[in-house]
């Protein structure tokens, strides 16, 4: 074998492998991707496979590039707002806000009180949407094919409901504005909301009554891919895949954007950092994330109806200048790095995209891993292609 | 504060944690039957069952019902009584336009005076990405988001409508969006008044349909 076999200490709990004589056979090269209903998107991966097991993966990415950052350049600041929902197309609130904060820095706008409990209710809903679909893909990525998939997407089709409601589209919503959001809520959100905090704890419960201890989702995910803290560090990896190798670094806490102060929650962290971490450190965010809306609610209620939108100019001319805006997307850091000549279109544009940085660590993770377990692997990661190539 | 996530890593009997999930799908599989078909229905108390029930609808018999707040593509009103053109070619929609797909030409009168009336419109709804800045940005009240969803086409060229094909009473926005018309009612008629003192008589006035 010319595997490369990382010498570690094994973790309590985990197998001792059995030592097998293995034939080596001839390397052979095969392409994953970019059309595979496993990548997500249009990813390739150029494996080199001994066997079944993989020694060696290179990615290419780059098959749904759009020239977002150069094309952001040629808009004014607001014509922007649009092409932020199409990063990330499945949390495009996250991504409103992270654009909309970066700006508000750069030029300096308040942000009414109201309008900042509409973005945290909105921010947060997007998180609980993205992770209960994440936990039904990553089963889709194990074989378990669509029936979890359905109870991820049932749950989430409530909230994007809601987003329609309020914004007046499921998944595109460009519902932030400079200084607040577009419109305030309607009447009938808040009983929906209400209704979607107090049913989602019982899915969530139901969730992992369906999986986490299943034996087959714990023999494929246990030790699978793990990512020690130290590597994840130094990748950069943020977010979930992050805390699920037992950093416990939140934006949420670190900058207290927002009203992410005044909230109280935790932060849940993995101990180990294999796939199984990272599908559980999700699900326990999502609650998390239920408990800040049930924070956040009363607070909005506190709110006069109707201040929505502060002191933002029709036409923004920032002053000439540069301000990185960034908040914890449900994928990681999202952030977002302007450079204003003083011009109503700013000079760069750039994105920090979580997916795109999450996706570091993957070559050395799959290496030794069996090409099915590369499949969850990457599915763990939970990366957008959408995202990555902007 | 820091929470650990549990791993379950304690010895369970070997098959318990199957048998919970397939637990769960059974009581699915009859709860199913008590159908709860009014989720989303107006009027009615939306999820009743929480997760339990039948959550899709049988499209194109049953449709969900589509909020007022809806963004579909961009459609140009008129007036009711008047039959008069709410749009006065200001250009605000095409200026607003991430994508720059609307198309507008300002009307002129016999003495070549610009007069506020669109001598022609033209919206590219296949580029359209439906963000709605159109809409925000006029203060006119004449373009607003259709609810109209089945936009497929055989023809490519039926996607790119003229000012005729775009018209829509200011009535049939009344009816698919209540609230969203009662915002800018008041401010469109207003403004039509004073519209209509600067047009030429004539001009602007959609043609009866026969």
């Amino acid at each position: 074998m010319t595997t490369e076999t990382v010498e570690r200490e094994r973790l309590p709990g985990e197998e001792v492998p059995i030592e097998v004589e293995e034939l080596e056979t001839e390397e052979i090269t095969v392409n994953i991707g970019p059309q595979h209903p496993s990548t997500h998107g249009v990813f390739r991966m150029i494996l080199r496979l001994q066997g079944e097991t993989v020694v060696g993966m290179e990615p290419v990415l780059g098959y749904l590039h759009r020239c977002q950052e150069k094309l952001a350049e040629g808009h004014t600041y607001l014509q922007s707002i649009p092409y932020t929902d199409r990063l990330d197309y499945v949390c495009s609130m996250t991504n409103n806000h992270a654009y909309v904060l970066a700006v508000e820095k750069l030029a300096g706008i308040e942000v009414p009180r109201r309008a900042e409990c509409i973005r945290v209710i909105m921010d947060e809903l997007t998180r609980t949407m993205n992770h209960a679909l994440f936990a039904g893909f990553l089963l889709n990525d194990m074989g378990a094919w669509l029936t979890p998939v359905q109870y991820g997407l049932r749950e989430r089709e409530k909230i994007l409901d809601l987003f329609e409601l309020a914004s007046g589209s499921r998944m595109m919503c460009n519902y932030m504005r400079f200084g607040g959001v577009a419109r305030d809520l309607p009447d009938d959100f808040m009983p929906l909301l209400n209704k979607v905090v107090a049913d989602f704890p019982a899915f969530l419960d139901e969730y992992e009554r369906l999986l986490t201890t299943n034996e087959i989702l714990m023999s494929r995910c246990k030790y699978v891919g793990i990512l020690p803290a130290e590597r994840a560090i130094a990748c950069g990896a943020t977010g979930p895949v992050l805390r699920a190798s037992g950093v416990a670094y939140d934006i949420r806490k670190v900058d207290r954007y927002s009203l992410y102060g005044e909230l109280d929650f935790d932060v849940p962290v993995g101990t180990v950092g294999d796939v199984y971490d990272r599908f559980l450190q999700r699900l326990y965010e999502a609650r998390q994330s239920l408990r800040i809306l049930q924070q956040v609610i009363p607070l909005l209620q506190e709110t006069p109806p109707g201040d929505i939108l502060g002191a933002a100019p029709k036409t923004l001319k920032p002053p000439a200048g540069e301000a990185y805006g960034r908040i914890e997307s449900p994928k990681g850091e999202l952030g977002f790095y302007l450079v204003s000549d003083g011009s109503d279109k700013p000079y760069r544009w750039r994105v920090r995209a979580p997916s795109f940085v999450n996706l570091t660590p993957l070559q050395e993770m799959v290496r030794g891993h069996k090409v099915a377990d590369l499949i969850i692997i990457f599915g763990s990661l939970d990366v957008t292609m959408a995202e990555v190539d902007r | 504060m820091t929470m650990r996530v549990p791993r379950h890593d304690k010895f369970q009997l070997p098959g318990l944690g199957l048998l919970k999930g397939l637990s769960v799908t059974l009581t699915h599989f009859f709860k199913s039957y008590r159908r709860m078909r009014n989720w989303r229905v107006p009027g009615k108390v939306p999820f009743p069952g929480g997760s339990y029930g039948i959550f899709t609808h049988q499209y194109p018999e049953e449709r969900a019902p589509i909020p007022d707040r809806y963004r579909g593509l961009p459609v140009l009103l008129y007036d009711d009584a008047t039959r008069a053109e709410f749009c006065t070619a200001c250009m605000a929609c095409a200026r607003a336009c991430p994508v720059g797909i609307i198309h507008i030409e300002q009307g002129i009168d016999a003495e070549g005076k610009k007069i506020p009336y669109a001598s022609s419109y033209t919206i590219d709804w296949d580029i359209c990405i439906n963000c709605g800045f159109c809409a925000e940005a006029c203060n006119f009240g004449a373009i607003v988001l259709d609810h109209h969803l089945e936009t497929a086409r055989y023809d490519r060229q039926t996607l790119r409508p003229t000012k005729e094909r775009l018209l829509r009473p200011a009535s049939y926005y009344e009816k698919i969006a209540p609230t969203m018309w009662a915002e800018i009612r008041e401010d469109a008629a207003k403004r039509l008044a004073g519209t209509m003192k600067r047009r030429p008589e004539g001009v602007g006035i959609v043609p009866p349909a026969r």
